[in-house]
């Protein structure tokens, strides 16, 4: 994601200590930090939490933020950082048994009568299905790729790691999605036949 | 080509160290739908394409999972922040701040309490050592106590008992000596 000069001018001023830039920055960022953590620990209720948290974490940390990366880049990492605590914590209070438990009530969120269900949302369902089969790790990676568009050298600053380990692990989840697909979709193709 | 192999906080995945033809081909196309295969890596891969129905399909496969990821990513499809994120959000980013502000005060009245006390510590130790100056320096004069009795004493029982030597006798004989020296001179 490209980052305009007024989000750039918003840190500043943030930085600065003015408490409007930063809450402009949370009107802007939240939406989308909601949907990442939504599609990381897919629970409705932790993805809300998780955002909330994300940007509590950004203000204790701001003064620490040196412009090296986008602040979105930066927002991004932290709430990745929150997802994996909150799945830790979910794992430890045993409501987490597995991601498609999660998923059921997400999927349940959007309505919708499922006999009425058109085959784009199947394979909706589909795909989500076996994204909550992935691993943590791997269904980050695919999240931050696919549906964020960030660069390698970005998922990296927010994954920690090298641009090399993101390489190898795009290769990795994208072939076990590809095997969970197949498993998955009803016409024994990845995607469903969407 | 871009693909390289490195470990670092993650740990290595055994599937990131072993790699087959198939994966070859497999790996070399994901880096191609990013945009990050070269021109040696494409002629690889177009040959590793040409040669394996795998890697074909593969290709196919990965093409469809993209395509779907993309509907899946389409704004259209994305789930609705629930009512309310944005103000929850705002009012814990302000809690945040006001007990960041509180952390701040407590430090400074921590900081200030830790000076005070330091303050207090060496008025008190300065105190000390100028009172303790002050009585060393005063001059007393000391009389002899039990204990330096008891030493001379026994100082002089040890000399007598182990050493032959009689100390009233040699009081005395000292004496002697300086009379009959004083005589000899007149």
């Amino acid at each position: 994601m490209d980052e305009t000069q007024d989000d750039r001018e918003l840190v500043v001023r943030a930085k600065d200590g003015s408490e409007e830039a930063f809450n402009d920055l949370v009107r802007l960022y939240h939406e989308r930090i909601y949907r990442i953590a939504l599609r990381i620990v897919h629970d409705p209720d932790e993805a809300d939490e998780i955002t909330q948290e994300t940007f509590a974490r950004a203000v204790a940390a701001l003064d620490r933020f040196d412009f090296r990366a986008k602040f979105y880049t930066w927002i991004v990492s932290i709430a990745r950082n929150a997802a994996f605590d909150a799945l830790r914590s979910m794992q430890r209070r045993s409501r987490y048994k597995s991601a498609e438990d999660g998923l059921d009530r997400f999927e349940g969120e959007g309505g919708g009568d499922p006999v009425q269900a058109s085959s784009a949302s199947e394979a909706k369902q589909v795909i989500q299905k076996a994204l909550g089969r992935l691993s943590v790790r791997d269904r980050t990676l695919i999240v931050l790729r696919e549906y964020e568009s960030l660069q390698y050298d970005e998922i990296a600053k927010v994954m920690g790691c090298s641009v090399g380990t993101v390489e190898s692990g795009l290769h990795r989840a994208r072939k076990r999605l590809r095997q969970y697909l197949t498993a998955l979709a009803p016409s024994g193709a990845p995607g469903g036949g969407s | 080509m871009t693909s390289h192999m490195e470990n670092d906080a993650w740990g290595a995945d055994p599937d990131d160290r072993v790699e087959d033809p198939e994966d070859r081909a497999s790996r070399l196309l994901s880096l191609r739908a990013d945009g990050r295969l070269d021109d040696a890596g494409t002629r690889e891969l177009d040959a590793l394409l040409a040669a394996d129905g795998e890697a074909r399909a593969f290709e196919r496969d990965l093409d469809r999972l993209r395509d779907a990821l993309r509907v899946d990513a389409d704004a259209a499809n994305t789930p609705a922040t629930p009512a309310g994120l944005l103000d929850r959000t705002l009012a814990r980013v302000a809690a945040e701040r006001r007990r960041q502000g509180d952390q701040g005060r407590v430090l400074v009245l921590s900081r200030g309490l830790a000076l005070a006390a330091a303050a207090i510590l060496m008025t008190t130790l300065f105190a000390f050592f100028r009172t303790d100056r002050q009585v060393g320096a005063d001059p007393v004069d000391r009389q002899p106590t039990v204990e330096d009795r008891l030493e001379g004493g026994l100082r002089e029982f040890l000399e007598e008992r182990f050493l032959g030597r009689d100390a009233a006798a040699d009081r005395s004989d000292a004496g002697d000596q300086v009379q009959s020296e004083g005589s000899a001179g007149r």
